[in-house]
C-alpha cells in the first residue's frame, strides 16, 4: 500500500462509522446495500468485509439495532436501523466533524496550502 | 439448502477462528451471523468470496473483534493459584483433625503387625485424599465458567489420585520422622509435590481440553 492509500485510509478510518451511521439513519438497511451506498457516493475501496464487522461494532454499542427481516425474494436479512442513543451519537459526531473540517479548512487556507488545488480545480 | 460457495466461505472462516483459539460456542455464534448475510447475498447473485474481499483472514478477525469474541486467556496462574490453596487448606485441615481422627481409629482398629508402615501409610493416603479432593475444588473454583472446564476436572482427577498416592508413599519411604520439625518438613515437602504436579498435569490436560474445543 502506498503512502497516499495508508493516508487515505486512516482518513476513511475515523470518519467511516460516522457515515455509516448517517446511512442507516436516512434509511434502514442491510450491510451490503450500506457497502453500495458507500461506493456509489464515491468510496469505491469500501468493501462488505470492512463495513460488516463496524455496523456489528456499532450494534453492540448500541447505536444501531439489528432486525432479520423476511425477503420477497430470497432468504431473510438482516436489516440495521439506528437507535435513538445512535442518533444522539450521530448528531454529536457531526458536529465534531464540521468543527474539526471548518478548522482545518480555516488552517490550509490561511497557510495558501489550497491555492494550489483551487487553480488545478480551474484549469481541469 | 445452503448454497455450496457459501458453506465453503463459512468453513474458510471457521478455520480462521479457530486458529484464533476461540471456542465452539464462540465460532457458531459467528458462523449464524455470517450464514445470514452470505446467503442473502448469494440470492442476490452475489459470491460470497466478492462480496468479504481478497482478505478473508481479515474480515474473519475483525468480525470476532467487533463481537467482543476472545481466545480464552492463559490460566496458568489461576491453575496454580487453584492448586496451591486447594491442597493447602486440605493438608491444613487435617493436621487440625489428625488428633482426634486418630484417637477414634486407633480406639477402633488394630494394625499390629504392620506398624509402623501401613498405619502410617493409610494415614498419609488420608491425607492425601483430602489434599486432592480439595486441590480439585480449587482449580474448579477458579476455572469456573470457562470452556471445557468439566472435561479436564475429569480428566485430571485421577492424575490427581495417582499423585496422592505416590506422595503418601515417598512421604512412608523418606521415613517416618518422629520430631516436630521433620513433621513440618514432610507436610511441606507433601505440599509441594501436591502442588506442583497437579499443576502441571492440569495445565497439560488443559491445554488438550482446549485444544479439542476448537
Amino acid at each position: 500500500m502506498g503512502a497516499g492509500a495508508g493516508r487515505q485510509s486512516q482518513l476513511l478510518r475515523g470518519t467511516l462509522d460516522m457515515c455509516l451511521l448517517a446511512l442507516i439513519g436516512q434509511r434502514p438497511s442491510h450491510a451490503y446495500e450500506v457497502t453500495a451506498r458507500l461506493r456509489a457516493a464515491g468510496f469505491e475501496d469500501v468493501s462488505y468485509g470492512t463495513v460488516y464487522p463496524l455496523v456489528t461494532r456499532l450494534r453492540g454499542q448500541g447505536l444501531v439495532r439489528e432486525q432479520v427481516e423476511d425477503s420477497a425474494t430470497g432468504p431473510p436479512r438482516k436489516v440495521f436501523h439506528l437507535t435513538t442513543k445512535g442518533r444522539s451519537a450521530l448528531d454529536d459526531w457531526v458536529s465534531q466533524w464540521d468543527a474539526t473540517q471548518r478548522r482545518v479548512q480555516a488552517v490550509l487556507q490561511g497557510a495558501g496550502a489550497l491555492t494550489g488545488l483551487d487553480a488545478r480545480g480551474k484549469t481541469s | 439448502m445452503k448454497d455450496a460457495a457459501v458453506e465453503t466461505m463459512l468453513d474458510e472462516l471457521d478455520e480462521v477462528w479457530r486458529r484464533r483459539g476461540l471456542s465452539v460456542g464462540q465460532r457458531d455464534e459467528l458462523r449464524r451471523d455470517v450464514a445470514v448475510e452470505l446467503e442473502a447475498a448469494a440470492a442476490d447473485g452475489v459470491d460470497p468470496r466478492a462480496l468479504l474481499g481478497p482478505d478473508v483472514a481479515v474480515f474473519a478477525a475483525d468480525l470476532a473483534e467487533a463481537r467482543g469474541c476472545h481466545a480464552p486467556r492463559p490460566e496458568r496462574w489461576r491453575i496454580l493459584i487453584g492448586c496451591l490453596l486447594g491442597t493447602t487448606t486440605g493438608v491444613a485441615a487435617c493436621m487440625v483433625a489428625t488428633p482426634f481422627v486418630a484417637r477414634y481409629l486407633t480406639s477402633r482398629v488394630q494394625l499390629q503387625h504392620h506398624y509402623p508402615v501401613l498405619g502410617p501409610f493409610l494415614a498419609f493416603c488420608g491425607v492425601a485424599l483430602v489434599a486432592v479432593l480439595s486441590c480439585a475444588a480449587g482449580v474448579a473454583a477458579l476455572l469456573r465458567g470457562q470452556p471445557a472446564m468439566r472435561n479436564t476436572l475429569r480428566r485430571v482427577i485421577p492424575g490427581y489420585l495417582a499423585v496422592g498416592l505416590f506422595t503418601a508413599g515417598a512421604a512412608v519411604a523418606a521415613a517416618f520422622p518422629t520430631h516436630e520439625g521433620g513433621q513440618l518438613a514432610l507436610a511441606a515437602g507433601a505440599v509441594l509435590l501436591v502442588v506442583v504436579l497437579p499443576t502441571a498435569l492440569t495445565v497439560r490436560i488443559r491445554g488438550s481440553a482446549l485444544r479439542q474445543l476448537r
